[in-house]
């Protein structure tokens, strides 16, 4: 379960503080899959990165399950980011110049899973995706649907239980998004937390819940 | 493993041009230790030579005749017809030979008490000889006498039997008239350096009843030394047929010679490998900001994987300063563990020890410095956040 308690961003702009997120407070159970709305600008992508663990807040409580975020130093932050979350994002993300196998491999970099079982998981997750004939291929070289399902197969590598997307069909036409919408929706049933923050209102219709946001503040 | 597999990312893409900077780098410092090593040593052998009773001593290199006289048996003859004339106090010169010391081989040499007293070598423990010795004294340079100390005795394998008086530094240096050119004769060609040596007082020790084989020795150049009370008239006699001779070097010209071939070391041979370092080095700057600056985006991307900023920075830098100081120390290992390679290809003989080494790894020191601060200053004003959004 993730947990917000009154948590707001600020930023320092031209000397005055800009609140990204404003007392925002929120509850995500196991198992959901929630799509976070907004205009350009409203603070969705500051609200994950901070789910993510990506980015500090200067007020406010997280809760991760029953662990308070705000307590934890950056080491065990990156470890909660490597075991607990999954990002896909709008850009991908992705190391570029390396293959997608690679990329899929490099969660694993940071956990203690044998380097000699990295591959097969890796292929593993690539398989999950219809992915395992491109392994050896540079990502830069792809399409954007095919980056996108390498990005979902680094992201279910390491099992773990949350996953959170950033306009992950946002590059994306419509039959491609809807293609890896069905990923997300059947991730989800396996058990996954999904947080998908989105423009798309075809998206925001395979989630059970919509969280609306507008100048940093939840309005719904 | 896995932190190799980074750090490999790191350099895999710039492999080419990392390569042809390690190996400049390592051949620059390779040739800037040989150089040095050269320097030291016409250096030590100046002063060695300043330092010995020789100002009054002229050094001759006999010509080769197509008499049919053999190059040595001139020579003796030379150096006989020399000690005879009016002005010249003695010759110089000295016999060798091999022997063994306990399970090792060493060079022995067998020197007059003139040898003693004109050439006066370094040592680092005990005396160079004693005036009169009654017994057979022995100065020892070399790893072979390790655990030998002054006063203790040591016996050869050919029978000499000797009390140690002094110890030679880590350098074994010494007189071996060997190789001589017409032109110019620094004082670096009049030394050799050797890894072991023992020398013995010659007139103690009694050759007629000792099995000592294969005697060698210089037979053919030699110093012929002035007496005191010696006119400039009675020199100049004895410089003149002595130039009829062969090649006479006075000790102005090889100190001359030596000063030298000094200069021509720092302008002739140090630019070189200098020019090579200062390139290299600016090559290795270059590549370092760019691997620095090209690896920002993914910091973000491998942050959002599980690692954080600090260890990110971290192997970036280790792998850096991994890659440029392996070459480095590997230029700096190959001259010194290597001495006949150095040997085969400058032709020159060299002294390696802390003092040009220490200023090599001074700035292999500093450049790894550079390199480890370089990913932390470039990266202390971006959050992994800031560049995620700064790629969008
Ligand atoms: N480093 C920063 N300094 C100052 N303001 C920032 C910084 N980062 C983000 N902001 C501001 O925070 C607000 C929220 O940004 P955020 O990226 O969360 O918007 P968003 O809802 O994801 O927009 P979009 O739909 O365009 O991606 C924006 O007004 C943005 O300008
Ligand atoms: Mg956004």
């Amino acid at each position: 379960m993730l947990k917000l308690e009154n948590v707001s961003k600020i930023y320092v702009v031209g000397g005055k503080p800009f609140y990204a997120l404003r007392d925002v407070s929120l509850e995500i159970g196991d198992g959901e899959m929630v799509a976070v709305r907004g205009r350009s600008g409203a603070g969705k992508s500051t609200l994950l990165h901070i789910l993510g663990a990506l980015d500090t807040f200067e007020r406010g409580d997280y809760w991760m399950d029953d662990v308070h975020v705000n307590e934890l130093n950056s080491r065990q932050l990156a470890k909660i980011r490597n075991r607990k979350i999954g990002f896909v994002l709008q850009d991908f993300s992705l190391i570029n110049h390396k293959t997608a196998l690679y990329n899929v491999k490099a969660p694993m970099l940071f956990n203690n899973v044998p380097y000699r079982q990295m591959k097969s998981k890796a292929m593993q997750a690539l398989c999950e995706m219809h992915m395992e004939s491109q392994a050896k291929k540079d990502v830069v070289n792809m399409s954007g649907g095919q980056r996108q399902r390498v990005a979902i197969a680094r992201a279910i590598v390491n099992d773990t239980p949350i996953i959170l997307a950033d306009e992950p069909t946002g590059n994306l036409d419509s039959s491609t998004a809807a293609e890896i919408m069905e990923i997300f929706k059947k991730l989800n049933g396996e058990g996954k937390t999904v947080v998908i923050v989105t423009h798309d209102d075809a998206v925001a219709s395979y989630c059970h819940r919509t969280i609306t946001i507008s100048d940093g503040k939840i309005i719904e | 493993m896995k932190t190799f597999t980074l750090c490999l990312s790191f350099v895999k893409r710039y492999a080419l041009s990392i390569c042809i900077t390690c190996l400049t780098l390592a051949s620059g410092i390779f040739l800037l230790v040989a150089m040095v090593g050269m320097y030291q040593f016409q250096k030590y052998t100046l002063e060695v030579y300043k330092a010995s009773d020789l100002q009054d001593a002229v050094f001759v290199m006999p010509s080769f005749f197509e008499d049919g006289t053999e190059l040595r048996e001139r020579s003796q003859m030379i150096q006989e017809t020399a000690s005879q004339m009016d002005g010249v106090s003695h010759i110089l010169n000295y016999q060798s030979s091999i022997a063994g010391y306990g399970d090792h081989v060493t060079n022995a040499m067998y020197w007059s008490k003139e040898m003693r007293d004109n050439f006066k070598l370094q040592l680092v423990e005990g005396e160079w000889f004693s005036e009169d010795p009654t017994e057979t004294e022995a100065v020892i340079g070399g790893a072979v006498w390790d655990g030998v100390s002054v006063g203790d005795t040591v016996t050869l394998s050919n029978g000499v039997t000797a009390k140690v008086v002094g110890i030679m530094g880590e350098h074994v240096v010494y007189p071996a008239f060997s190789s001589g050119t017409n032109d110019a004769f620094p004082a670096s060609k009049l030394f050799n350096t050797i890894d072991t040596m023992v020398f013995l007082t010659e007139e103690t020790i009694d050759f007629a009843s000792l099995n000592i084989k294969n005697m060698s020795g210089n037979k053919t150049m030699f110093f012929v030394c002035f007496a005191d009370d010696a006119t400039q008239a009675e020199k100049d006699a004895v410089l003149l047929y002595l130039e009829s001779e062969g090649v006479v070097r006075t000790y102005e010209d090889i100190v001359q010679d030596s000063e030298d071939a000094l200069a021509s070391i720092v302008t002739e041979q140090f630019p070189l490998p200098l020019f090579l370092l200062c390139i290299t080095t600016i090559g290795i700057l270059c590549i370092c900001a760019v691997i620095v600056k090209r690896s920002m985006p993914d910091m973000a991307k491998y942050y959002l994987l599980g690692c954080t900023k600090a260890r990110y920075t971290g192997i970036l830098a280790g792998t850096m300063a991994c890659v440029f100081s392996i070459p480095a120390l590997l230029g700096i290992a190959a001259v010194v563990l290597s001495p006949d390679v150095v040997h085969q290809i400058f032709h020159a003989k060299y002294i390696i020890d802390a003092h040009c080494v220490l200023p090599i790894i001074l700035y292999v020191c500093l450049l790894v410095g550079i390199l480890i601060l370089m990913p932390m200053l470039f990266y202390r004003k971006y959050s992994p956040v800031d560049l995620y959004r700064r790629n969008l």
